[in-house]
């Protein structure tokens, strides 16, 4: 009995002196973040997207609602040397509501079931190329943009491994244009790996984007009070290490504004005060 | 300064004779057609005591993008065969050119019959209520922009190629019996704007035959929050 306890002792002994050595090893190197690219493979992005906004203009205030749930196909179609894969895009369901425009997401969804894009990702998830919207109508169709979606909810590597913890930065930088704003949004994204469980890996990321807007004659766009100017907002991502593929992504964001506009002819401002937030939710289907 | 009035006045008149305008109008005066091209040097206004009349054939040319700011009244008396012309004086002329007609204010008191207006940014009527018939309008940016404007008639014009045929901001005015194809938009309609239309034939015009902000019966503020975020859409 004696002896067997002795045994067990020092197998615990040799086990606990095995992690003392181990654990700091792996904390050091940390984690490899990587997607994995195998050409023709097909999976689905499920992602629904919820925009509500409210106006307010003197004591006024309306509320509006965009809600999507889409379906869309994705193929690799090829990887390049550098391992950057392009994408090939159709969206198979969308469901829309749009509190305002009921009545115009038949005649939109008609044109994006026959549309197809193609996105090209790095191995560490920037965006380097996104086409096939250019010959949609821009104002219709900007609701369904996978690209801005991807901007707020996609992860964006480090280029070497990172301990858990250890927070990363990545900044990307899109256009806008609506019928009054014409620039670029930056989005500055801070991710960090909270926990691993098995495979997968848990990031979150907290959410800045910012306007980088020519100046205008027509407009102003100021922060509320108290307010920061742009979206700001978190997400979190499930990654599997091992297969290098996303699980899903959730994000949230929120942006607080005053518009002033000059009336054409008087010149006289109008103000409203703008608040919008939009949850995302992207889960991938194989 | 005495020296430099006498001067200005001679050189007023000297391009006068030849043809060319710029300035304020000190009297009721009349375009005919003997003097054409009648060439545009410079803004032009009608105060609001006095009218400018233009007669059949007048052609009107616009050297720069310059305006006819009416706060009186101005009247356009082309027929059927011998229209009045209103147009750029550029060698290849484009929309922008020229500025446009401006009736202005609620003392305007203006008519158009017979005239063709091409190449200006914006025919603007704000506050006032200009009897416009039987004109065509080619190529302008808006061929004519309706701003607190409720008693406007706009009938049977033809209006095709320009960016926006009518559009109307606060503005109910009575588009009848018009012709309004292959613009960007036919009709545009904001901020409560509800214009009597009838008998019209308005299609192929290519983003929206008419466009209307869901604005009509609705208070100023929500017409704003409706206008607001139907500029802001696609941001987010």
């Amino acid at each position: 009995m004696k002896t067997r306890t002795l045994i067990l002792k020092t197998l615990l002994v040799a086990a606990l002196l095995g992690m003392a050595v181990l654990v700091p090893a792996c904390a050091k190197k940390g984690v490899a973040l990587r997607f994995n690219y195998i050409k023709g493979k097909e999976f689905k992005y499920h992602l629904v997207s919820k925009v509500t906004t409210r106006m307010a203009t003197d004591n006024t205030v309306n509320k509006y609602l965009i809600e999507i749930d889409m379906v869309v196909r994705a193929v690799i179609q090829s990887i390049k040397k550098n391992g950057d894969a392009e994408m090939a895009f159709t969206y198979e369901k969308i469901s829309y509501i749009n509190s305002q425009e009921p009545e115009k997401s038949v005649e939109t969804i008609k044109k994006l079931k026959n549309a197809q894009l193609f996105i090209t990702l790095t191995p560490y998830g920037e965006i380097v190329d996104f086409k096939g919207l250019e010959d949609l109508p821009h104002m219709e169709i900007e609701d369904f943009n996978l690209f801005k979606i991807l901007m707020k909810a996609h992860p964006i590597f480090p280029y070497s491994a990172i301990p858990i913890g250890k927070k990363w930065d990545r900044q990307q930088e899109f256009p806008i244009e609506n019928a009054l704003i014409k620039g670029n949004m930056l989005a500055y994204k801070r991710f960090v790996i909270m926990d691993t469980i098995g495979p997968v890996a848990k990031i979150n990321s907290e959410i800045t984007m910012k306007f980088d807007l020519p100046e205008q004659k027509n407009f102003s766009l100021q922060a509320d009070e108290g307010e920061r100017l742009g979206f700001f907002g978190n997400g979190n991502i499930n990654f599997d290490i091992n297969r290098g593929e996303m699980i899903d992504a959730k994000a949230y964001v929120f942006g607080k504004m005053i518009l002033t506009l000059k009336h054409p002819v008087t010149g006289d401002p109008l103000v409203t005060r703008i608040e919008t937030t939009q949850n995302i939710d992207l889960a991938i289907e194989q | 300064m005495k020296h430099f009035f006498i001067l200005s006045m001679l050189f007023t008149i000297t391009l006068s004779q030849a043809g060319s305008v710029s300035g304020a109008i000190e009297q009721n005066t009349v375009w005919t057609a003997d003097k054409n091209p009648i060439i545009v040097s410079g803004n032009i206004e009608v105060p609001e005591s006095l009218s400018l009349k233009i007669e059949a054939g007048v052609v009107v040319k616009f050297d720069g993008y310059f305006h006819i700011l009416v706060r009186g009244a101005l009247t356009v008396t082309g027929t059927q065969d011998n229209q009045v012309l209103f147009t750029s004086n550029k060698e290849k002329p484009a929309t922008d050119d020229w500025n446009g007609l401006i009736f202005y204010g609620e003392k305007c008191n203006s008519t158009l019959s017979y005239c063709t207006i091409k190449y200006a940014f914006k025919n603007l009527a704000w506050k006032s209520s200009p009897v416009i018939q039987n004109c065509t309008f080619t190529s302008n940016n808006y061929a004519l922009y309706c701003s607190f404007s409720n008693s406007a008639k706009i009938l049977s014009n033809i209006m095709e190629k320009n960016q926006f045929g009518v559009y109307c901001d606060f503005s109910s005015p009575l588009i009848q019996k018009n012709k309004i194809t292959n613009n960007n938009y036919g009709i545009y309609c904001i901020l409560s704007s509800a214009p009597i239309v009838g008998e019209n034939t308005i299609n192929s015009n290519t983003e929206k035959d008419i466009y209307l902000d869901e604005s009509m019966g609705k208070n100023k503020s929500e017409n704003i929050n409706n206008h607001v975020w139907d500029l802001m859409k696609g941001l987010f």
